[in-house]
């Protein structure tokens, strides 16, 4: 009975495809937006449909704030953007309540903040204080605010999107590790390449995001969301991903991973088994494999892993600890026979 | 669970199976491979300590024995399961964790990918090459190195006492008067200037004296087997000559005095027949002493000088011919009486040879058993000269106390030296076999008991000791030509 109630909690591939295919058009509809960045398109996706909150870091004129109002366009889903000041103040996140006099009656009206949206983008977090970054962490965190001891639901889904200016740091507020540990994947957006400009050059001449209609419904997107949840993912799995998270707090002699000072934390665990699900679902499967597990890899891992001075003395960055622990993390914990050729035939 | 599913169910099986039987080859070899560092430590550290053993059949299962006890262990503790089997499927095959959901009993919710049951892993035979390769050289060489022989010290007082122990064998030796009293008196200096020279060199002390007990065996069976022939031939004549009955003084006399009566001789020839018929007294019998004194008084005075002389040469020259001629004349080679004590002391040789006092160099080697006369002596290495009148005795190639690393091999008087470093080995009593039925023992190192006992045995020896030995024993083989001879 057991056995028959976990088979029916798990996706069939028949429900996964019949989304997944259109999660494709949408994955088309922002590669059209975003040029050049396919990965970077994908990861987006698939950190959302994890419902997880997504940290971009890249310089400025890269395309972040555009992905997001077309992801919202192609979803059909309520986008709202914060610039973020050190004058910024956490009413002004979540909102507050104002004094409206109606009928000769006065009372107080709570007028939601930018936070209550479906997407948030959250320019330049790292240059609010950190009071105000709080306000907004703790609604990614809880999904909900309270405000003069009135809690108010967050839509769903609810997803923050977050920009990181990796130059120009004097005066900002950068994250600390408990804060970062929040957002699901941090998404490195990298420079483009000159054919691929040309191409932004020629087809965008004013930058005026082009028109996109809603090819995925508010409502299939939940469900889209509902049925990442139920993407199997096997025991074999889950203890691949186990061992790499174990891994990032300290590895073999001479590895990178000797140089991390604070490994990941079990929430990253959760948070890269629910993308590997993601992926999965977007892959139009309804099982995790060990593959789906390394593509989240890095972008799970990589806000989550602190280095020591030695890291930066030698220029290792966070990215080449994660590469390290992938290729000597074995998926089945154990090495194969060294009489038998891994290579397949047939 | 749909047909694909079952499809998938035996490739896990498959998979599985060989992955299980990599596992079994890996720790096959990872055992082997540390058996072999094992048994070649252990056989040099055996060897260095002294131990001295050839291979043996029963080592080999031992080893494949534990070999297989280990591994099987190793495979049964670290053995894939089915879940093992489809994870690793999955990820080789890049089936997205289709194969895993198969295997977790929901194959009807995923699609498979197609000729999975195809892929299954080879083997190869590299690891095996890489890690045996050292380990068995590392032990074939451990076996091929030459033991150590354990360390050896004398004391001067303990040469002394083999000299004085030596002194007693030549003495007794002496006694059984088969060997020649000079070369007695010359082994007696060599064992006493050995002696009191033992305080700078006890090592080589010590093996000068193995030197000269060897050669007084040597010599001693040389002699008895040559007595014993004698007797053999004497006894073989004299059936011949006489039908079984012998010649009786009567006939010996008629027949000397036809030889006196066809020849007419001189003084001077007769004299000389004289003085080498009295030389030959002391080979002969009472009876045919007398009967020869009688020839010599007046019998033989009509020889002529050139038959008197014939016969006086033939007497001085031909020991042995000239025993075989008396003996068809008299039937009697020996006296009685030396005759018994030459029986006496043939039939001491094997107990003797068994009563040797480990506490002797034998004992202090370790594997030398201490023998006076026959099997298992050891003749050592170090030589000596003898200088001129009392010029101090002279060494050569002496044993370094330092170098003393190889153990020797027993050899003995009676040894043959064979291809391969090895001895055969017959005792004194193996002499009474005829040479076409003496059988040197195939490397086991044997004692067969038998009609006629034999005692046979093999051993190793170091390439040095095998020149030392091969040295030997041509000149054992050339002395005992010459007293054939």
């Amino acid at each position: 009975v057991n056995d028959a109630h976990a088979a029916e909690a798990h996706a069939t591939e028949e429900e996964v495809q019949a989304l997944s295919s259109r999660l494709h058009q949408v994955e088309t509809g922002l590669n059209g937006v975003i040029l050049g960045k396919p990965e970077l398109v994908r990861l987006f996706i698939t950190g959302i449909l994890a419902r997880g909150h997504i940290l971009l870091e890249g310089l400025p004129g890269l395309g972040k704030t555009q992905m997001v109002r077309a992801f919202s366009a192609l979803c059909d889903l309520a986008a709202a953007r914060i610039q973020f000041t050190p004058d910024l103040m956490p009413l002004d996140i979540t909102g507050s309540y104002l004094l409206r006099e109606r009928d000769g009656e006065r009372d107080f009206e709570f007028r939601p903040g930018p936070v209550f949206a479906n997407l948030v983008l959250a320019d330049e977090i790292n240059r609010a204080s950190p009071k105000t970054q709080s306000a907004l962490l703790e609604a990614m965190q809880e999904r909900r605010v309270t405000v003069l001891g009135q809690t108010h639901a967050l839509p769903e889904p609810f997803v923050v999107m977050a920009t990181q200016n990796p130059i120009d740091l004097e005066g900002t507020y950068p994250l600390p590790e408990a804060q970062l540990d929040r957002f699901l994947f941090k998404l490195t957006v990298l420079d483009v390449e000159a054919d691929v400009l040309t191409e932004v050059i020629t087809a965008r001449g004013s930058g005026e995001l082009p028109e996109l209609e809603p090819v995925l419904t508010h409502a299939d997107l939940l469900e889209a969301m509902r049925l990442v949840g139920r993407v199997l993912l096997a025991k074999q799995v889950a203890g691949y991903i186990a061992r790499l998270v174990r891994a990032t707090h300290g590895g073999e002699e001479g590895g990178h991973a000797r140089m991390v000072r604070y490994g990941a934390s079990p929430r990253a665990g959760l948070s890269m088994a629910m993308a590997a699900r993601a992926r999965a679902f977007l892959e139009g499967r309804a099982t995790v494999g060990f593959e789906d597990v390394k593509a989240v890899a890095a972008p799970v891992l990589r806000h989550r892993i602190i280095l020591d001075y030695a890291a930066r003395l030698e220029g290792v960055t966070t990215d080449d600890v994660i590469e390290g622990i992938l290729s000597s993390t074995s998926e089945l914990g154990r090495t194969e026979p060294e009489s038998v050729v891994a290579r397949l035939e047939g | 669970m749909g047909p694909a599913a079952h499809s998938v169910v035996d490739s896990v099986s498959r998979v599985r199976l060989h992955l299980n039987a990599g596992l079994a080859v890996d720790a096959v070899i990872r055992s082997a491979s540390w058996w072999g560092y094992g048994l070649a430590v252990v056989v040099i550290v055996l060897k260095a300590g002294g131990w001295h053993h050839r291979f043996s059949p029963a080592y080999l299962l031992a080893t494949v024995a534990g070999v297989g006890v280990v591994a099987f262990a190793d495979v049964w503790r670290n053995r894939y399961g089915r879940d093992d089997a489809a994870a690793w499927l999955d990820a080789r095959a890049r089936c997205g964790g289709a194969v895993m959901a198969c295997e977790a009993g929901m194959g009807a919710r995923v699609r498979l990918p197609q000729n999975l049951s195809t892929h299954l892993p080879r083997f190869t035979a590299g690891p095996a090459g890489r890690a045996l390769g050292l380990p068995l050289l590392l032990l074939i060489g451990a076996y091929l190195v030459p033991g150590a022989a354990a360390g050896i010290s004398f004391s001067p007082k303990v040469v002394r006492d083999r000299a004085t122990e030596i002194r007693e064998h030549l003495e007794e030796a002496r006694a059984m008067e088969v060997l020649d009293q000079q070369r007695l008196d010359s082994l007696d200096e060599d064992a006493s200037e050995i002696a009191r020279q033992a305080e700078e060199r006890p090592e080589t002390a010590m093996e000068g004296l193995d030197s000269i007990q060897a050669s007084l065996d040597r010599q001693v069976l040389d002699a008895a087997r040559t007595r014993l022939e004698r007797m053999a031939e004497a006894a073989k004549w004299e059936e011949k000559a006489t039908d079984g009955r012998g010649m009786t003084p009567e006939e010996v006399r008629s027949a000397l005095r036809s030889a006196a009566a066809a020849a007419t001789g001189s003084q001077a020839g007769n004299e000389a027949l004289k003085k080498a018929l009295k030389e030959a007294m002391g080979q002969l019998g009472a009876g045919s002493r007398q009967e020869l004194a009688n020839m010599s008084a007046s019998q033989l005075k009509g020889l002529d000088p050139a038959t008197a002389g014939a016969i006086a040469r033939a007497l001085r020259n031909g020991r042995a011919s000239q025993l075989r001629r008396m003996g068809r004349c008299s039937g009697k080679v020996c006296s009685p009486g030396a005759q018994t004590r030459l029986s006496e002391a043939l039939s001491k040789l094997p107990r003797l040879s068994q009563s040797g006092r480990p506490g002797a160099m034998g004992g202090r080697l370790g594997t030398a058993t201490g023998s006076r006369f026959g099997v298992g002596r050891k003749p050592g290495r170090g030589g000596i000269s003898r200088g001129r009148g009392d010029a101090p005795m002279a060494y050569g190639n002496e044993t370094d106390r330092a170098g003393m690393r190889f153990r020797d091999g027993e050899i003995t008087s009676r040894a043959e030296v064979m291809p391969g470093s090895t001895i055969a080995v017959r005792s004194v009593a193996a002499d009474e076999l005829p040479p076409e039925e003496f059988r040197p023992p195939a490397r086991t190192g044997a004692a067969v008991d038998g009609p006629v006992r034999v005692e046979a045995g093999t051993g190793s020896l170091a390439p040095r000791r095998e020149e030392a030995a091969s040295r030997y024993f041509e000149s054992v083989s050339g002395q005992a030509r010459g007293t054939a001879d």
